[in-house]
């Protein structure tokens, strides 16, 4: 029962991503889906298949559940963050909202770890948010990359 | 990330495939402007990852990639060889200007090359099927490859569209 939160979560989720509007624009999104899509389905199969840091329940229902927070949820989680925070005039918001995100990130990954769906073995809860934060910065990295390669064409003014 | 357990034929294959496939690509000429050319390259390595974790890792497990049921670092490698091909696919298309049912066969035939190279790569060792065939492949090559040519479309689209706003904007400033 409780793993329908994760599926109503991840269709919300999609909902309002095409429906919000957006700062990025729409070759901007597509880069950022590619990339996410690549460097999560990476980082969780060193997790869980190559070290064993993460033993993912065997219950079908939970499999399915947690393929779609790895496929769905935490890439779009991202691109609502590259995707709002130029909207922050203020350093100090950005830093806020780029905490609170960390946060929510963290905070999903913990409910998955409370209902048994994650089992962490030599992994603590530092290692995640400390990850979680480095492909953010990385990521935002690359998307000034591509931003630039598109400035260069005229395509944005950014 | 996990190194292969024997440096052998499969290792060096995909570094010769890897060499002679990005070779020809910047010897071609450029058609597409870069930010497209990484769009395409970008979502073929995607796609190729994506499919890969929901169908050979555990619990589903349908084929293993290189040596090992596990992500090494030759498997990164194999990724990178989606990229040269997706762009040769997309630089044909665009080349020939197919349209209409000539895109139905242009699918098929390249789906079909595309299984025949898969098989290549098996022969090499790269893939180890268990409940997967090369056949199965042409079915997701199909889907894929039409995933490919629609997002290319969009990309272009909306390329130009953005581009013709920025002119827009930027005759709008100068007057």
């Amino acid at each position: 029962m409780k793993s329908q939160y994760v599926f109503i979560l991840s269709i919300l989720l999609i909902m309002s991503f095409f429906v919000t509007k957006k700062k990025c624009n729409v070759l901007e999104n597509i880069f950022l889906f590619c990339v996410l899509e690549f460097v999560f389905t990476s980082y969780f199969a060193i997790l869980y298949i190559n070290h064993n840091f993460w033993e993912i329940t065997k219950s079908i229902e939970w499999f399915i559940a947690f393929r779609i927070y790895e496929v769905i949820i935490v890439p779009l989680l991202y691109m609502f963050y590259y995707n709002l925070i130029p909207k922050l005039q203020t350093k100090l918001s950005k830093v806020v909202y780029t905490l609170l995100f960390v946060g929510i990130l963290y905070g999903n990954e913990y409910i998955l770890v409370k209902w048994g769906v994650i089992v962490y073995s030599n992994w603590n809860a530092w290692q995640s948010i400390l990850f979680l934060s480095i492909i953010l910065t990385s990521v935002y990295f690359l998307l000034l990359g591509f931003r630039h390669i598109l400035k260069i064409e005229g395509v944005s003014q950014r | 990330m996990i190194l292969p357990v024997q440096f052998d034929q499969n290792e060096w294959f995909l570094i010769v495939m890897i060499i002679l496939s990005y070779t020809v690509v910047f010897l071609m000429p450029k058609r597409i402007p870069w930010s497209q050319f990484i769009l395409v390259m970008l979502l073929s390595v995607m796609i190729a990852r994506l499919s890969d974790h929901l169908l050979a890792s555990p619990s589903v497990d349908l084929y293993d990639i290189n040596d090992t049921g596990k992500y090494d670092l030759f498997d990164f490698v194999t990724y990178l060889l989606y990229a040269p091909f997706s762009y040769l696919f997309i630089y044909f298309y665009d080349r020939f200007n197919i349209r209409g049912i000539g895109i139905v066969l242009y699918i098929v035939v390249c789906s079909f090359l595309g299984m025949l190279f898969e098989m290549t790569n098996a022969l090499f060792e790269v893939f180890h099927y268990k409940g997967w065939s090369a056949v199965y492949s042409f079915s997701v090559y199909l889907v894929s490859q039409s995933i490919t040519l629609l997002l290319f479309s969009y990309i272009r689209t909306a390329y130009h569209t953005l581009l013709r706003n920025q002119n827009k904007k930027w005759q709008g400033s100068n007057l």
